[in-house]
């Protein structure tokens, strides 16, 4: 059998209910068929769990994925993937750091697990040999601290962490998957389902590397990419600043959310921007494996109350998360509350956004000083904040409601919590206000796990160039796509897709998606493509990747319709549609129903759906390849049967 | 001047490009625990440090080496291993005091080139934390750092720098007396 060149080859299936490891070949056909990281975790999924089953039950299923370009000069993401116990759909996240390329030095693509441990375990995966191994010790210790155990344990700093903290063992809704101590798998509720599992961490080391298929364009193309971008005028001002610039960005453009999703304006935002982080708190840059954008810093708060913070992995998430959404302009406790978050193993953005709700719901009097251990909830209190997040993740008192995320939390409460939630399929939202970019807003509400930027945003409807305009509107067929008020039905469901697929193939391949067009830089799917081929010997044209791309987009919305998901599902959710937006630039813009409905209507013609349903059509199925997933989905009476 | 590598902790980002490069240039493939240069890091205290070979004149690799197959190439100024020669017996190895000769992942010895004179470590690194410069360039550089800061803050001297900076040329230092 020929070498494997990218891939190495290998899965790796643990079963954690039996103790039991096995070691799988990669198939070929299936490797190119579905690529890797979030396209073959996909069908993973889709093949090893039955629909209803309980998200944090031994049934439920966890992948870790990397992709081609994982652990090469060009990336070193992987991805988890399960049922979300957030959503009960799809539960997907994508991380950088350096676990990734770990995990295929050591010898494997994906890692599968099965099954519920009886006693907390960790995986032990040492240049292809595997254990699982007692974490007695581990469970109840953050994050930093398993990092540090388990290397010491070996006296390997070399060893990379993937891990949970203590929101993961308690299973909160929202807990994420940390490596590198501070990149996660952040959405979705990855964490609980590791928690549920008993499964504390998986480590890995490895001297095996990553075969070149063509070593001299590989270097030639790397190259090319990292100058190209260079010369962008997106260099400028990313790999310095990071994500937190986009607080004085989306401030601008009327997308930045505060207070709970009132508005988008808030006094005192000057003091979290990005130019205030970098120019106070940021020490120096750094990067996720095989990265020349550098847009992460590590951070030391100098002086004030919060004197001594210091970590990495600050991003625009985060600060809204802590800062905007809940009325906080104090830097240094949103620094302090992303510490813990990463040490605890929090999603900020659905902990802040619990935190920001609950504030919410206590100045509308829904809950008062009895629901939250007789505590006030003021707009802006960062020690408060903090205090929350120590509770949320132990599940201590009011943490324990706050646990549940904002959705469960709203219907726990009851008493018209739930109308105050801003959510797409119960997953409440990434740092964006969509009210008034209608485009941005079809890209969370269709994307496949829930209110998201990271899985296709319209950014055309952001762009200022005339030329950049002019050219979007000629790829995309329409003058409206570039027109964030406009509910354009023919060229912002093209858009969408167009960049739900860049989002889906970066994602695959395993490359930052801020390392492509997405922000930016020069860097296309036709040249992910290029990448890919270099590294795997597999020729990938963009066309090529285009259809892998919506093969797998097809069996994410396959495997949520299993599940349960209506074309309601893919609306806005009521506040989006009946509450305007009540400050900032879009002041008063909202989702209209009628209006959204028919651009969403586009948006099922233009990728191959049912209109009425919004399921995919059984010829759309076929020309993909999946004759059982159309055949899955007749049997159930969602699709016509037949072609 | 031969030039030299040198590294600067404070500009690295811990991407460890330099290793994926310097891997793929030397074996084809891209697997760090082949690589010549080596990054050290700590997430905790947000410090990366990347090392290599440091090229020492009069190599203590050289020297312990039994059969003399370290030899320093006299246009690269790199202690070259010439393979035809070398039986592995990895003298170099335990000779050398900052672990510049390293062990590859099939036990032969392995050893910075610097790529016969254009390291790929330096031409990939975005930052510039790895550069490759004749010590005037930047010993020079900090020299006047020293000269501007410290000593001149003190009042004792009064100095100056002539030459433009950072156009590589040979800059001087003029010492105009005491103030």
């Amino acid at each position: 059998m020929a070498e494997w060149c990218g891939w190495v080859g290998r899965i790796l299936d643990v079963d954690l209910s039996r103790g039991t490891i096995k070691e799988l070949p990669l198939d070929r056909r299936f490797a190119e068929t579905y690529l890797g990281g979030r396209g073959i975790n996909m069908r993973l999924l889709y093949d090893n769990v039955k629909p209803g089953i309980d998200p944090l039950g031994p049934e439920n299923v966890l992948l870790i994925g990397t992709g081609p370009l994982t652990g090469t000069a060009v990336g070193g993401r992987c991805q988890v993937t399960t049922k979300s116990p957030m959503t009960g759909l799809l539960g997907d996240s994508n991380a950088g750091g350096f676990f990734g390329a770990s995990l295929k030095y050591a010898g494997f693509d994906h890692v599968i697990v099965r099954g519920q441990s009886r006693t907390p375990v960790y995986l032990w995966i040492d240049d292809g040999r595997v254990e699982i191994r007692d974490a007695g010790e581990l469970w109840g210790q953050d994050t930093w601290r398993i990092t540090d155990m388990i290397r010491q344990r070996e006296r390997d700093e070399n060893i990379q962490v993937m891990g949970i903290g203590q929101a993961g063992e308690n299973q909160v809704r929202f807990a994420c998957v940390i490596n590198s101590i501070s990149r996660a798998n952040g959405r979705t509720g990855t964490g609980a389902v590791m928690g549920s599992k008993r499964l504390k961490a998986i480590a890995a080391r490895g001297r095996r590397g990553i075969k070149i298929a063509d070593p001299r364009t590989f270097k030639d193309l790397v190259w090319q990419f990292m100058n190209g971008a260079r010369k962008s005028p997106t260099f400028e001002w990313y790999p310095k600043y990071g994500t937190p610039i986009l607080t004085e960005v989306k401030e601008k453009m009327g997308t930045v959310p505060v207070k709970n999703w009132a508005g988008s304006e808030l006094p005192g935002t000057e003091n979290i921007t990005g130019k205030a982080f970098y120019e106070r708190y940021a020490v120096k840059h750094r990067a996720c494996h095989g990265c020349w954008a550098h847009c992460d810093h590590y951070y030391t708060v100098k002086d004030g109350p919060w004197k001594g913070t210091a970590g990495p992995g600050l991003e625009y998430e985060s600060v809204n998360a802590f800062g905007s959404r809940c009325g906080n302009t104090d830097f240094g406790s949103i620094l302090a509350a992303n510490n813990l978050a990463n040490q605890y193993g929090l999603d900020v953005v659905s902990a802040g956004g619990a935190i920001a709700l609950a504030m919410d719901l206590y100045e509308r009097g829904i809950i008062t000083e009895a629901d939250t251990d007789g505590v006030p909830l003021r707009w802006g209190d960062g020690q408060l904040i903090v205090d929350l997040l120590h509770k949320m993740a132990r599940r201590e008192g009011f943490g324990d409601i706050l646990a549940e995320g904002p959705y469960w939390m709203a219907q726990r409460i009851g008493r018209g919590a739930p109308a105050r939630v801003m959510h797409n399929k119960k997953l409440d939202p990434t740092a964006v206000e969509i009210r008034g970019y209608k485009g941005y807003a079809l890209s969370y509400t269709t994307s496949t796990r829930g209110a998201d930027h990271l899985r296709g945003l319209l950014k055309t409807e952001a762009m200022g160039h005339a030329h950049i305009r002019a050219e979007a509107q000629k790829k995309f067929g329409s003058a409206g796509v570039t027109d964030p008020g406009a509910y354009d039905p023919e060229g912002k469901p093209r858009g969408v897709q167009w960049y739900q697929h860049l989002s889906l193939i970066a994602d695959m391949a395993e490359i930052c998606k801020f390392n492509t067009f997405w922000v930016g830089f020069p860097i296309y799917i036709e040249d992910i493509g290029k990448m890919l081929t270099a590294v795997t010997g597999v020729e990938f044209t963009e066309q090529q990747l285009v259809e892998v791309a919506e093969r797998v987009f097809n069996i994410e919305k396959a495997y949520n319709i299993r599940e349960g998901f209506t074309r309601e599902d893919d609306m806005p959710c009521e506040r989006q549609m009946t509450e305007p937006l009540g400050s900032g630039p879009l002041k008063g813009e909202y989702l209209d129903r009628e209006k959204f409905a028919r651009m969403l209507e586009g948006y099922y013609r233009i990728t191959g759906g049912d209109p009425t349903t919004g399921f995919p059509l059984p010829e759309t199925l076929h020309r993909l390849g999946l004759p059982d997933v159309a055949a899955d989905l007749a049997a159930l009476g969602k699709i016509p049967k037949g072609r | 001047m031969k030039k030299l590598l040198f590294f600067f902790p404070e500009k690295c980002t811990g991407c460890r490009v330099c290793e994926s490069m310097c891997s793929l240039t030397h074996t084809g493939e891209i697997n760090p625990a082949r690589s010549r240069i080596r990054v050290f890091k700590s997430e905790k205290d947000g410090t990366d440090l990347p090392m290599t070979c440091l090229q020492c004149e009069d190599a203590l690799c050289a020297k312990a080496c039994p059969v003399g197959a370290i030899k320093l190439d006299p246009i690269t100024g790199a202690q070259v291993t010439d393979t035809t020669l070398c039986f592995n017996c990895r003298m170099c190895v335990i000779a050398c005091p900052f672990g510049g000769t390293l062990v590859d992942i099939d036990n032969r010895i392995m050893r910075c080139d610097l790529c016969g004179g254009d390291p790929q470590c330096v031409k990939f690194c975005e930052t510039k934390a790895i550069e490759f410069l004749t010590p005037d360039e930047i010993v020079l550089a900090r020299l006047k750092q020293t000269a501007m800061g410290p000593l001149y803050a003190t009042g004792g001297l009064v100095a100056r720098v002539t030459g433009s900076p950072g156009d590589g040329g040979t800059q001087l230092l003029q010492i105009d007396g005491c103030r």
